[in-house]
């Protein structure tokens, strides 16, 4: 069997339909006209079917779907590579959603990377890859007074509370801040012991003068 | 086949005016689309209606043809948009113009569970039903075969389709995916899908006959 157009590849199967980079339109016509009506009974059911779906019924569904995007995007774990593709462009300036961002990651226990980095580049820009940050040591000698009492008061590390007070400042810059944050943030302080590795290893600080740790009073 | 191409400037046409990417799923995906899938990862309400208005009822019609159910139907466009949102969200999903076949990957296998899950709920689909509601409607019209009854044998005859070929119709019907875009999802080399899509129309042009003949012949005895 040979194809009517000399510009397509012949073909020996006579099953086969030709195939073109049009898609649909290599379906050989005659074999397509063979069955035009099943396909013309076909598209009305699908026409039928598609009306069945209501306007408020689809109003409603978009409304859940943003809903559960919102919810996602507040509670997810969020790498950075997942928040430059949901904000679309690199996560950089001070933008209220490099922030919210930032503080889904900090949730989702990528705290400290986020954190670091956002706190000591001064730009408010959370960079993909390792922290590059040269001070760091959060202890019991240069956290503020408030860390310190808040940290004796609930019997935490001074680095559990740094940690909880950042995720804190990162959560109200969003104007995230609610009570459920505020449990996460809780389970956060009382469960991270990501944090105390961190730290066992890295002798991480917060630079006090600068950046979000500065509102709590100081290095913390 | 009905539905008309559209070039790649043009924003997607809305449910119910036939096919939208007749000429492939990446080059029809128009660049509002990024912008659009950005805005619902943020959770904005008006992009979600606008996806909504745009996949919405080819998700439903999909569900609806398969279960034959509309509130069933309804639940799965729900909790398909629903998985979109957590996965645009995220970031399990990443933009490069395949959003279109993805969505319908993601709505195939919702299906796929639903239909495992509830087998023996799909009472909709049973074909003695609707071969009684196809003598029904037979009956009352006369001879003459009405269009309601072609329409339904044809939903009795997809119900004798093997699960890939129903998929398949389905997919390319009711979704409103072209060609290119159904091979891509299925992975399955353009021409044999083709050829299995004609065959599987010529299989349920033979059903239909059938069916019809054998309510002549019902008819006769009566």
């Amino acid at each position: 069997m040979t194809n009517e157009n000399p510009n397509l590849p012949a073909i020996s199967n006579p099953n086969l339909r030709l195939v073109s980079d049009a898609g649909d339109e290599g379906q050989r016509p005659e074999l397509a006209a063979e069955v035009a009506d099943v396909a013309a009974a076909l598209d009305a059911i699908a026409r039928a079917d598609r009306l069945e779906l209501s306007a408020a019924a689809s109003a409603r569904i978009a409304s859940l779907a943003a809903a559960e995007a919102r919810e996602s995007l507040a509670t997810s774990p969020i790498s950075l590579e997942a928040a430059r593709t949901a904000q679309g462009v690199v996560v950089g300036g001070k933008s209220k959603m490099a922030w919210r961002l930032a503080a889904c990651m900090a949730l989702a226990g990528g705290v400290l990377a986020a954190y670091w980095s956002m706190s000591n580049s001064g730009s408010g820009t959370a960079t993909p890859g390792s922290p590059t940050v040269e001070n760091r040591g959060v202890t019991t000698a240069n956290a503020g007074d408030a860390t310190r009492e808040a940290a004796s008061d609930e019997s935490l590390s001074v680095q559990q509370v740094a940690l909880r007070n950042a995720v804190e400042d990162f959560a109200a810059v969003s104007e995230l801040y609610d009570d459920t944050l505020s449990e996460d943030l809780d389970a956060l302080a009382s469960e991270s012991t990501a944090l105390k590795s961190w730290n066992a290893s890295g002798d991480v600080s917060l630079d006090g003068t600068s950046g979000v740790g500065a509102s709590r009073g100081g290095a913390l | 086949m009905a539905g008309g191409s559209l070039s790649g400037s043009e924003a997607p046409t809305r449910e119910g005016s036939g096919r939208m990417s007749d000429n492939g799923g990446e080059s029809q995906q128009p660049a509002e689309l990024s912008v659009l899938l950005r805005a619902a990862a943020r959770g904005e309400d008006s992009a979600w209606r606008t996806l909504m208005d745009l996949y919405g009822r080819r998700v439903f019609a999909l569900a609806k043809s398969r279960f034959g159910r509309a509130e069933l139907a309804e639940e799965i466009t729900q909790s398909v948009f629903v998985t979109v949102a957590t996965k645009l969200s995220s970031g399990q999903y990443t933009e490069q113009g395949r959003f279109e076949p993805w969505l319908f990957r993601v709505t195939m296998n919702r299906i796929r569970d639903e239909a495992r899950r509830a087998k023996h709920r799909a009472i909709a689909t049973d074909p003695s039903m609707l071969t009684a509601a196809s003598d029904n409607s037979g009956r009352a019209e006369g001879p003459r075969r009405s269009s309601a009854g072609e329409l339904d044998r044809l939903r009795q005859a997809m119900g004798h389709l093997s699960d890939s070929d129903r998929e398949m119709v389905e997919l390319r019907h009711h979704g409103g995916l072209s060609f290119k875009q159904i091979a891509d999802l299925l992975e399955e080399p353009m021409g044999t899908l083709l050829a299995r899509h004609h065959r599987a129309l010529k299989k349920l042009k033979d059903l239909m006959s059938e069916r019809e003949t054998d309510e002549a012949m019902t008819r006769e005895v009566m």
